[in-house]
């Protein structure tokens, strides 16, 4: 099924992009740390309306289309502002909640969702309908179709309030595509009256914000939006998103106050920041997961008794320590933390011993050379790699590092021409926080297509976590999945990686979520001396 | 001097046709894909090689060239294969701000080393003048990506006088934004103009028509300013043509510490991206203005010395 290859395409693309998303912090429930001056009083800060929040962050989008469905962190992170679909993620756990959507009900065995729409209107102050609902999901805009709607067959606009999904087949994650930034409504009456070109530059939506300008290779300067069904919110009069490439400026812009937050933080910066009493720095985890690709079609490498030596003989402490100012959290799963994560599988552990007990079961049990590319501006995994460079030596695995540009890493990913691959940043990620995309991506579309695992064990442990309806079922599934994942591993998990935030200290509601986007309708500033 | 102009410019032909067969080869024979890049990770094979097609990828080289020159004589250079705008709006709003950076570099460098260069050609072997060559050389040193937060700091943040980053939006905000960048240029490259204006003022001070103008009861201030300035400018106008010439698509550093909107972080980026069609085009346009200050140079060479207009 085309979505299926499609997942792969977003789940590896964003790999490279989340080099700039590692910086982005993410929010949880549960699980976040703050530190430099978070006091609780700002926790508990009473929302004050008005002002305008300055963001500093390393990337420029490359458009602004809510159409495109750019699941890149530079648009990702501002498109899910202006445009906003029938439902939302919930800040913190990312569960799908009611967006311009007031409820909905299945029909005919999960083949049909059917929407009542609230009384909300475009940022144009014109009505959201169900012809606009039907103009936004169904068809192919731009020739780019978000790759998670392709389970969308037709759409029925049944009345103005009242729109009906017709779905290719029961489809379990259903409502978390429908959070995704592929799934925005937008103004069909504004979108036929300006052109495709004229709307990707001036999108009418019903997102907290609207685009004001953007100031191509500055920044980009958002408003509220009057019309914007939420009461109250936002709290901001505007953000001004401006574009600094340069680390250290950014830091100086957020630490003189001259930014209100910067997404992009390096993780060298943060021990500096902590010590700030004006920044508060706060980490959060992320869907993101940093693993090593594995060619399975390397010699070495092709015995699962190896890939289990490297395993076992990764020293993620000291990888979070160095890599990741220990705000990392070791990784016990390929797929990045989420609904199905199972913290009862255990990390595998850093265990010399072991590893060498896997190594002699092996065809090469007195070692090999293999090359593990990284992306040489990286600093994370240059620091990654020497660590493990050190550690595999311990076990006769020689390990030769080779440096690259991102574009030259990806030409010889898709062209399966590397043995051992670290992206800059993390591996697993998506903006559709749900573990069913990442399951199949991992393990069949990309491990199977592209890195040669065969493992019938998991591929139908895939096919049942990803089809089976019923909660519990599917939570035993992922798990099963989770633990034969770990004893055959297709990659090679080291750390979860979080998303660090740094923010003034009267910066209040800044929200992350899981898939590393904003969430700005709640930010609010303290007027100074409050 | 008309004659001089039309000379030039036919001898820039050659060299911006050199120019282009230069960057397509290099941009070409890159490893990486601006498909893969542009589509990620596992594409079906069927849908790279539809991309490609569509782009005009999978002809052959020749035929890519062909198209692409036949496209630049009427000033269209195509679609960004990754922003999928056109070439000409990527790079057009990045020219100016390049322009102005530069030329205000240009404007600082010689306010630093007309004076500098002069005075220590007249305390020649001096304190004077060693301080001045001391200073020069560690200004020279200083690496501009240091020297550009060192400014940023102090009179960004500090003082906060100047706008850490950013281009403004008005002329007058222009001059304000491109001030710390400047100065950072400035400095990097005033020294290369100190020494060849110091070497060409002591070389006019040690001429027979010094000794007349001395002779005759002219002031040393007059001398210099009058006489000896204008036959010493020749070595320098030299150097700065060079250095301007290299400035073009080599303030990428400045630019990114600043955040400006510059050609020089346009380039890299495309080329990290290997978006071929920004690459080629913005290679050309760089060539073409470096051949214009080359022009440029020539033409100011002329204006100060007559002997060459004939």
């Amino acid at each position: 099924m085309r979505y299926r290859q499609n997942i792969a395409v977003t789940l590896l693309s964003l790999a490279l992009m989340a080099l700039a998303a590692v910086g982005c912090g993410g929010s949880s429930s549960d699980g976040g740390s703050t530190s430099g001056n978070a006091s609780t009083a700002a926790d508990t800060a009473k929302p004050v309306s008005g002002g305008t929040l300055k963001l500093v962050r390393a990337f420029e989008p490359t458009q602004l289309d809510p159409l495109v469905g750019d699941t890149s962190p530079p648009s990702g992170q501002i498109v899910p502002n202006i445009a906003i679909g029938l439902l939302e993620q919930e800040p913190g756990t990312a569960k799908p909640v009611p967006g311009l959507a007031e409820s909905w009900r299945f029909s005919d065995g999960g083949r049909t969702i059917t929407f009542a729409l609230r009384d909300a209107q475009f940022s144009d102050g014109t009505p959201v309908t169900a012809e606009d609902v039907k103009f936004s999901l169904e068809g192919d805009k731009r020739g780019q179709q978000g790759i998670f709607l392709s389970f969308i067959r037709s759409v029925d606009a049944v009345d103005p309030r009242t729109v009906r999904l017709n779905l290719t087949a029961p489809t379990p994650a259903v409502l978390e595509f429908l959070c995704s930034s592929d799934a925005p409504v937008v103004s069909k009456a504004a979108y036929e009256r300006l052109g495709a070109r004229q709307f990707a530059e001036h999108p009418v939506a019903a997102g907290p914000f609207m685009l004001k300008r953007w100031v191509k290779g500055q920044r980009i300067e958002l408003v509220r939006n009057p019309h914007y069904w939420r009461q109250g919110l936002p709290y901001l009069d505007g953000v001004t998103i401006q574009y600094v490439p340069d680390d250290n400026t950014r830091n100086l812009l957020l630490t003189s106050g001259q930014a209100d937050a910067n997404a992009n933080v390096p993780f060298s910066q943060i021990a500096q920041l902590k010590g700030n009493n004006d920044v508060t720095v706060t980490s959060r985890p992320l869907f993101y997961t940093a693993n090593i690709f594995v060619n399975l079609r390397t010699r070495a490498l092709a015995d699962k008794n190896a890939r289990l030596a490297l395993l076992y003989a990764m020293p993620r402490d000291a990888i979070n320590k160095v890599a990741y100012a220990g705000l990392a959290e070791p990784a016990n799963s390929i797929i990045p933390k989420n609904r199905y994560w199972d913290a009862s599988v255990p990390v595998p552990a850093y265990d010399l011993t072991k590893a060498r007990s896997y190594l002699a079961r092996s065809p090469t049990p007195n070692g090999f050379t293999v090359e593990l590319e990284i992306v040489g501006s990286d600093t994370v995994g240059r620091q990654t790699a020497a660590i493990l460079q050190d550690a595999w030596k311990q076990i006769g695995v020689d390990l030769k590092i080779v440096q690259l540009d991102a574009s030259t890493q990806l030409a010889n990913f898709g062209k399966a021409d590397f043995e051992l691959l670290l992206t800059a940043g993390a591996a697993g990620t998506s903006q559709v926080p749900i573990d069913d995309m990442l399951a199949s991506g991992i393990y069949v579309l990309v491990g199977g297509g592209l890195q040669g695992y065969r493992n019938a064990e998991v591929a139908e442990l895939v096919r049942k976590a990803t089809t089976t309806q019923d909660e519990a079922g599917r939570q035993a599934a992922f798990s099963e999945l989770q633990r034969a994942g770990l004893a055959d591993p297709v990659d090679l998990p080291i750390v979860f990686v979080p998303g660090i935030t740094a923010s003034r200290t009267d910066v209040h509601g800044l929200q992350y979520l899981p898939t590393g986007w904003w969430q700005l309708s709640q930010v609010f500033k303290t007027p100074a001396g409050s | 001097m008309a004659g001089l102009a039309y000379r030039r410019f036919l001898q820039a032909v050659p060299v911006l046709f050199g120019i282009t067969v230069l960057s397509f080869v290099l941009i070409h024979l890159a490893p990486g894909d601006p498909v893969r890049t542009a589509l990620g990770y596992q594409v079906p094979e069927s849908t790279i090689r539809a991309a490609r097609h569509s782009l005009g990828l999978d002809r052959p080289l020749l035929t890519q060239y062909l198209h692409f020159l036949g496209g630049a004589v009427q000033l269209d250079f195509g679609t960004s294969l990754l922003d999928k705008r056109d070439v000409t709006g990527i790079i057009g709003p990045r020219v100016l701000p390049s322009l102005y950076l530069i030329a205000y570099s240009v404007l600082v460098a010689l306010a630093i080393a007309l004076p500098l260069g002069i005075v220590a050609a007249l305390k020649r072997e001096t304190w004077v003048d060693h301080l001045v060559r001391v200073v020069t050389m560690i200004s020279y040193a200083m690496p501009q990506f240091w020297l550009a937060l060192i400014l940023v700091l102090i009179f960004g943040v500090q003082l906060d006088l100047f706008p850490i980053v950013g281009y403004g939006d008005t002329p007058l905000e222009h001059l304000h934004s491109l001030t710390l960048p400047a100065v950072t240029i400035g400095v990097s490259i005033a020294p290369l103009l100190v020494r060849s204006l110091r070497v060409g003022v002591i070389e006019g001070l040690s001429s027979d028509f010094v000794v007349a103008a001395q002779a005759r009861g002219l002031s040393m201030r007059r001398i210099v300013l009058r006489h000896v300035l204008r036959n010493s400018l020749l070595s320098m106008l030299t150097v700065l043509g060079v250095v301007v010439g290299l400035l073009m698509g080599a303030t990428v550093v400045v630019e990114t510490v600043f955040s400006i909107p510059g050609m020089g972080s346009q380039l890299v980026r495309s080329v990290s991206q290997r978006d071929y069609s920004v690459v080629q085009a913005l290679t050309l346009l760089i060539g073409f203005f470096v051949v214009l200050v080359s022009l440029l140079t020539d033409i100011l060479y002329a204006v100060v010395d007559p002997r060459v207009r004939s």
